[in-house]
């Protein structure tokens, strides 16, 4: 696409080449709204609903300063550690601020973390992998082993050592996550490039003489990217939990910024005078990674109709 | 097969090696130096150097390292920051609180994935195949302590049955009193993933031809679901089971920080927040070990249940 993009300027004036670009954007979305996994895809209620509500959750995000009823960071401090009420909906925490403001804003975090990790994860991961298989050799034997040790330890305690050596915070967040699913991507993009490799095409494609840059670039990598992006999804729901998870231990996301897991870890530690805070940051964590498992799951079903029941 | 065990149970110490290696090097690219951590900013240079000194910081990096690795492969992981005590110490006598939760979590965890996951394959798109569908879905997209806790406040505080901090009571009915909760908010997200597993395993299973066969020949179906289909449907699960046991480790972290139960992970996150690492460096290698030892032990085992693995 960026190929094409960058190649129209000599084909005609500008504001055509913007036309043309527009044409085959929506040909591009019309050809994948009919085809024949998309169709399957939109059948499948549940992945249907879970879209919906990442959609939903994106404006919230984006919108949060006009959607919360109040300043996250505000403290009220006269109404400390309430539970529902006419002023507050969803109550108050230990400083006084407005829990649905920080559950709203705390939905940044939470898609930050999740989308961030997992691109960064994929596009390093699709890199290494890629070189791994394309190579083979001592090159795939080391990465693979090595991939291998480390797909063996839970994302959690991979998260946890790298948040340990870089310290907390967002950005360390994004990072630790990122790292401990690397060793997914990698394999997911090592299979398929080794496979590919052999293939007639890729052959064909040497016999006359294109390179190997362009080999990787413009034939294996599309043909990677299917698998890759449905997992993506599902890795995202393994983001948000692993960073809430890092959050709620005080190593995530650090106060006063509003994420699902440091406000969890406040309702954990006032269980008693407010549990309330605990159980709807945790409603907000398991509603939002359950809606990208059931996209993942939906989109992993229609693209691959035989793993159905 | 002997050789087969043999190379799997070598190839522990590569991996202990390569895992040794990047907790080292990534806790000393954090600690940048733990003798200013220690001594905090008021210290004197003439102090840190001393610290440093006695703590061995003011040797080469390779050295260190090559020190690390021998002591660790003796148990030794040098001692603790806060403490001074040993920290093998402090982590042998956290490991069996952890290990209990982890041993009824996973217990939970099989007893009910697995009859769950087999009544869903055997009766797919049933009421109870979309249920426990559902519910597994549920419990894998809940943070792994947020079960714990609803569990919490539901019986603990509201309900007042158990205490709100598990602290293990002398006695086998004390300790099981202490652990019920901790160990149930794990069993059943384990539960969840097991189920998974198990049901699109048998699933698989009972389509092939053989299971047919079985069928047309008049076995009794009780007999062709456990007899053919569910023997070679744990083939698969089993190799899970170690990467569940990893997950579940990982998941008393939380679990302990949630009931305030004592253990290797209050250990690991109290050394985190104190910036122990000798601590933070034992535990986290514990951990790895584990890990490596139980998955090897799954390798082994796989290829003992499965006749058609080459054992090259």
């Amino acid at each position: 696409m960026a190929a094409e993009i960058q190649r129209s300027p000599s084909n005609g004036t500008a504001p055509e080449t913007a036309n043309g670009t527009n044409n085959r954007a929506a040909a591009g979305f019309a050809a994948i709204w009919h085809a024949r996994w998309m169709r399957r895809f939109r059948r499948d209620r549940m992945a249907v609903g879970g879209v919906i509500f990442v959609v939903l959750l994106i404006f919230v995000a984006v919108l949060a300063p006009w959607l919360a009823p109040y300043d996250p960071a505000e403290q009220h401090i006269l109404y400390r550690l309430r539970g529902p009420n006419e002023m507050f909906r969803l109550g108050t925490d230990e400083f006084g601020r407005d829990v649905l403001s920080r559950l709203i804003y705390g939905s940044r975090a939470s898609l930050v973390v999740g989308l961030a990790s997992v691109f960064l994860a994929g596009v390093l991961g699709t890199v290494i992998g890629g070189i791994s298989g394309y190579m083979g050799g001592r090159v795939d034997q080391i990465i693979s082993s090595v991939t291998n040790i480390l797909m063996s330890f839970p994302s959690l305690l991979l998260g946890l050592m790298v948040v340990v050596a870089l310290g907390p915070g967002t950005t360390n967040v994004v990072i630790a996550v990122a790292l401990s699913l690397l060793p997914n991507f990698i394999r997911l993009a090592r299979g398929p490039v080794l496979a590919l490799r052999e293939k007639e095409f890729v052959q064909a494609c040497r016999a006359i003489g294109v390179s190997e840059a362009r080999i990787i670039l413009r034939h294996i990598t599309p043909n990677i990217l299917g698998p890759i992006s449905v997992m993506s999804t599902l890795w995202i729901a393994t983001a948000i939990r692993t960073e809430a998870s890092l959050s709620f231990l005080g190593l995530g996301v650090q106060p006063p910024t509003p994420s699902w897991g440091n406000m969890i870890r406040s309702g954990v530690n006032n269980i008693l005078s407010n549990p309330w805070l605990a159980v709807f940051s945790g409603l907000a964590i398991t509603v939002t990674v359950l809606a990208f498992n059931v996209i993942g799951d939906g989109l992993r079903d229609a693209l691959d109709p035989k793993q159905r029941p | 097969m002997k050789a087969y065990i043999t190379r799997r149970l070598l190839s522990i110490i590569p991996t202990l090696l390569i895992v040794g290696s990047i907790v080292f090097f990534v806790m000393r690219l954090a600690s940048g130096d733990p003798a200013t951590a220690m001594l905090g900013a008021s210290a004197t240079a003439e102090s840190i150097a001393r610290l440093r000194e006695q703590l061995g910081l003011d040797r080469p990096l390779i050295v260190q390292y090559l020190d690390f690795l021998l002591d660790a492969l003796r148990g030794d992981f040098g001692r603790s920051y806060a403490t001074g005590r040993p920290v093998a110490e402090q982590i042998f006598a956290a490991f069996p609180d952890t290990l209990e939760l982890v041993f009824w979590g996973m217990l939970i965890g099989t007893l009910i994935g697995v009859p769950t996951g087999i009544i869903a394959a055997v009766r797919p798109n049933s009421i109870f195949d979309y249920a426990s569908r559902v519910v597994a879905l549920l419990g894998l997209s809940m943070p792994p302590f947020y079960l714990g806790i609803l569990l919490l406040l539901l019986f603990a505080v509201n309900l007042g049955w158990f205490p709100v901090i598990s602290t293990p009571q002398p006695g086998f009915s004390g300790r099981l009193y202490a652990v019920f909760l901790p160990a149930l908010s794990l069993g059943l997200v384990q539960a969840s993933f097991i189920m998974r597993s198990v049901r699109s395993s048998l699933l698989e299973v009972l389509q092939e031809d053989y299971i047919r066969t079985a069928h047309a020949k008049g076995v009794p179906p009780a007999q062709v679901h456990y007899r053919h289909g569910l023997r070679n449907a744990l083939i698969p699960v089993i190799t899970v089971f170690g990467l569940y046991l990893g997950t579940l480790l990982a998941g008393t972290v939380l679990t302990e920080t949630v009931f305030n139960r004592p253990g290797m992970g209050r250990l690991l996150v109290g050394a985190i927040q104190q910036r122990d690492y000798p601590l933070i460096q034992g535990g986290l290698m514990i951990y790895a070990a584990v890990i490596v030892v139980v998955n090897t032990a799954v390798d082994i085992l796989y290829g003992l249940v499965d006749p058609t693995i080459r054992y090259d």
